[in-house]
């Protein structure tokens, strides 16, 4: 008896849902997010000029090893940014590194993380990531998850040495910033 | 006795006029259609590209876990093995037990329709007590019997973020009673659940599940979920003639949950619940103080309880954060041979801090108060019938970096003060070597307590009734000077994870024991007590490995081996070293795969060996019933038609028609578990 009006229960259901309008709108996945966040920081940095060739030259944006983004950042292929058009590319190892203006580091290995930092250092590109202690291990800007929302550190010195300036509306955003006293 | 939530109320007062002469089940259904009408459909029409969002806008959005990834699982000093909602949603589990038999160290075995015995490494029995079990950090333990009644820990399966299973002795964290393991199951946040789900199922032995489940956005800052849901058993068989075991039962459940944030330190969470159910139980060994004085009674047991719980949490900073919670959980539960009524106020309260020099501490406080109420029958009785327990405690743990990404040393103890036993300190000392990336080593000694219950130390238990030539009642008894049990353990671990498709991991450990549970009786129809007489050792190992050889199958292998060696003194006929050394198989073997087939189908399969119980109980014993080794396995299909809905066939126990795992100790015969099918529809929109 109770089985019976399980099953009609579930008949009812099946004869009511009908599967049309995609209504709900899924929240954004957190690489969605970031991928936003990265088109973002580059609306509001400056790089020298030695960091480009010419006027024309897109502004490559970077993942280094494990790529957690999958798909998402292909939306920003078709973008560009202080009329420059932005280009995607996946890298496995520091080597394969040449022309790059922000590089996502995806490592959580500190020594791995520290010997891509050095070897990254004074060339013109914003490293980003968001292991443990990024930005005060030299990256300059670290993600950090606060109350299930997404913010960043931001370590001056650090993109002082890489030669990028970075607009005052950023700085005023971040969580942190992170400079010598002066 | 239903919930709480004002409309659903109005819907039940409704409902009940319209349809008063109906069963109590005709009702829930239409209660749940109504809300379906009268709620509105959650629905979110934005949909704006999330690149022309300025930063202001995109600092707002909140991330889901159901977005998040795994990359950095820290390496934890123990045996842990963590089911994540992934793992809930592959497997055809309708209950927390039943999700529960793939983790390597862990006994799992159904006792009936409505009763599971589930310990850790050994020592397992219907009121298995050197297992701590937690719902979101309130302990569902229950001090009376040591045990935990598994019917009634009815959490919504899709609303749990993860389980996870820590063997071993968790003493220094989470106190007294986890002396072999700890099971915390941490259901997901508000704003995880949104939307409304409406999940419906039936087949032969599953009889029916209803679940509905609600959730929205409150305000900026806070997100509110309400379920309700019921679920309907039918009975197993008897295991000796096979006739029905009357064993069948139902429980509703309802509750609601709410998070918010306060500013960009502070969160807060709010979250309560409230059941109903009844079992039904054929009881055996009933004594009466007059003829047949040994009495069979259809019993059916009334269980009814709620909680309510609070917490605040405060993030400084990375590195500095503190948590304070309270809970009241009240539970009612109405055998024919006891009745009880318990309830637990707990606050506590959580530090966590780290230092630049390598130092990650964690300490707390924390003080509990549990009254219980017991009505007395002939068969049980506790004296006093009500005592109030109050369990003071404080614990600290530091790990230590000795050096940055390859040793740390965790040390740490908690204190307790009891008003049974008195002061009792567990302390722990775990080392965590990671000499490459992809390799860790982790060791550990520990010391853990197990604190009386009140059968122990103030109860009176039948066990036989003699009215020839004159009146005797034998029974057992429990006194004040019955002590805590104590336990060392030694453990050692290791693992091995490559980032993607292959990880194992493995633990052996070595447990001493001292001061067990035993009886005592001066001569074969004398009072028999409650004593600590038992000392033993156990040792075994647990080994899971998981490889994803292509990307649409991944597989998991578990195994685990046990030897329990026990020593009692005069053991004279009670057989607790046999109990305590069978009730427990000496090995156990899982295997899954979990394949996507394509076309949006789905295949999960389980495959499972459970070694022999020589001796499940002190009546097994006497009696030299073992309980078979056996094979079992368990598949589902699930086929996602759209984005909102989904159906599922699963199939559990398929390889024989019946078969026994456990015998109770007392009061039951054994009974056997039967073969299972049943289709579940979930929409979720």
């Amino acid at each position: 008896m109770i089985r019976l009006h399980y099953y009609i229960v579930t008949i009812i259901l099946l004869l009511c849902c009908t599967p049309s309008t995609d209504n709900a709108a899924e929240t954004p996945s957190e690489y969605q997010i970031k991928a936003a966040y990265l088109y973002n920081f580059a609306k509001f940095i400056r790089w020298p000029e030695s960091a480009f060739s010419d006027q024309s030259q897109p502004l490559v944006i970077g993942i280094l090893g494990e790529n957690y983004f999958d798909g998402e950042l292909n939306p920003l292929n078709s973008r560009s940014v202080h009329s420059r058009p932005i280009e995607i590319r996946y890298f496995r190892t520091l080597k394969e590194v040449e022309t790059c203006h922000m590089l996502y580091i995806s490592t959580y290995e500190y020594t791995e993380r520290a010997s891509i930092l050095k070897g990254l250092q004074n060339r013109p590109v914003v490293t980003v990531g968001e292991s443990p202690q990024f930005a005060d291990s030299g990256g300059v800007i670290q993600f950090v998850m606060i109350q299930r929302r997404l913010r960043f550190i931001i370590n001056l010195d650090a993109a002082k040495n890489h030669q990028i300036q970075i607009d005052s509306q950023l700085l005023s955003l971040a969580t942190e910033v992170l400079e010598a006293a002066r | 006795m239903e919930t709480p939530i004002l409309l659903n109320y109005a819907a039940t007062l409704f409902w009940s006029r319209m349809f008063y002469k109906q069963n109590v089940f005709i009702k829930s259904y239409l209660q749940i259609l109504t809300l379906l009408f009268i709620l509105p459909l959650y629905s979110q029409a934005e949909e704006r590209a999330l690149l022309d969002l300025d930063l202001q806008s995109l600092m707002k959005i909140q991330i889901t876990s159901a977005g998040r990834k795994e990359q950095n699982i820290a390496d934890v000093p123990a045996a842990v093995y963590v089911i994540d909602q992934k793992d809930i949603e592959k497997s055809g589990a309708t209950s927390i037990p039943e999700l529960l038999r793939v983790v390597p160290g862990l006994q799992v075995a159904r006792i009936s329709s409505s009763k599971w015995a589930i310990s850790s490494r050994g020592f397992n029995g219907i009121f298995a007590n050197k297992l701590l079990v937690q719902i979101d950090g309130r302990s569902v333990y229950t001090p009376s019997d040591g045990g935990v009644y598994w019917d009634v820990q009815n959490v919504i399966l899709e609303d749990i973020d993860r389980i996870e299973v820590i063997r071993g002795p968790g003493a220094t964290l989470w106190g007294a009673n986890a002396v072999n393991g700890v099971i915390n199951i941490i259901t997901r946040q508000a704003s995880d659940t949104q939307g409304t789900l409406i999940s419906v199922g039936a087949g032969n032995q599953e009889q029916g599940m209803a679940t509905y489940r609600y959730g929205t956005k409150l305000n900026e800052n806070s997100y509110g979920r309400f379920y309700i849901s019921r679920h309907d058993q039918s009975p197993f068989q008897f295991s000796a003639d096979k006739t029905d075991a009357h064993d069948e039962w139902q429980m509703v459940n309802s509750g609601f949950r709410l998070d918010g944030d306060v500013g960009a330190e502070d969160g807060w969470t709010v979250q309560g619940d409230l059941y109903h159910g009844e079992n039904s139980q054929r009881v055996d060994t009933l004594w009466t103080p007059y003829p047949p004085y040994l009495n069979q009674v259809d019993d059916v047991v009334n269980s009814a309880g709620g909680n309510l719980l609070a917490r605040w949490q405060r993030r400084f900073s990375d590195k500095n954060s503190w948590t304070l919670q309270a809970y009241y959980d009240f539970t009612d539960r109405d055998e024919i041979y006891l009745g009880q009524t318990m309830h637990t106020f707990d606050i506590d309260f959580q530090n966590r801090l780290q230092l630049n020099d390598g130092h990650d501490m964690v300490w707390g406080l924390g003080y509990r108060l549990n009254q219980d109420h017991f009505n007395n029958t002939y068969q049980i009785e506790l004296t006093p019938d009500s005592r109030t327990d109050r369990i003071l405690s404080t614990f600290f743990q530091d790990e230590i970096t000795l050096f940055e990404e390859i040793l740390w040393l965790t040390a740490g103890s908690k204190f307790e003060y009891n008003e049974c036993t008195g002061y009792e300190v567990q302390p722990n000392l775990r080392l965590l070597w990671k000499p490459e990336k992809r390799h860790s080593i982790w060791t550990s000694v520990a010391r853990a307590i197990r604190t009386p219950f009140r059968h122990e130390d103030s109860g009176r238990v039948t066990t036989l009734i003699i009215h020839e030539p004159t009146f005797s009642n034998i029974s057992i008894f429990g006194s004040p000077d019955f002590d805590a049990e104590h336990m060392v353990a030694y453990e050692m671990g290791y693992r091995y994870g490559s980032a993607s498709n292959f990880s194992i991991d493995s633990a052996i450990y070595y447990n001493i024991y001292r001061d067990l549970q035993s009886y005592y009786q001066e001569s074969e129809l004398s009072q028999i007590y409650f004593v600590n007489g038992m000392d033993g050792r156990s040792y075994g190992l647990e080994i899971t490995a998981a490889w994803t050889p292509k990307d649409w199958i991944n597989t998991e292998l578990s195994y685990s081996c046990i030897e329990i060696r026990m020593d009692a003194q005069n053991d004279q006929n009670f057989y607790v070293e046999e109990t305590a050394e069978g009730s427990t198989p000496q090995h156990q073997i899982s295997l899954m795969a979990n394949m996507s087939l394509g076309h949006n189908l789905y295949l999960n399969l389980g495959g499972s060996y459970t070694g022999a119980l020589k001796a499940a109980g002190t009546m097994a014993a006497e009696h030299r019933i073992v309980v078979d080794d056996y094979f079992n396995l368990n598949a589902n299909i699930k086929w996602r038609l759209n984005k909102e809905l989904e159906i599922a066939l699963v199939g559990e126990n398929l390889l024989e028609s019946s078969h026994l795992e456990f015998i109770q100790e007392y009061f039951t015969s054994p009974i056997e578990i039967e073969r299972s099918f049943y289709t579940k529809l979930t929409w979720k929109f």
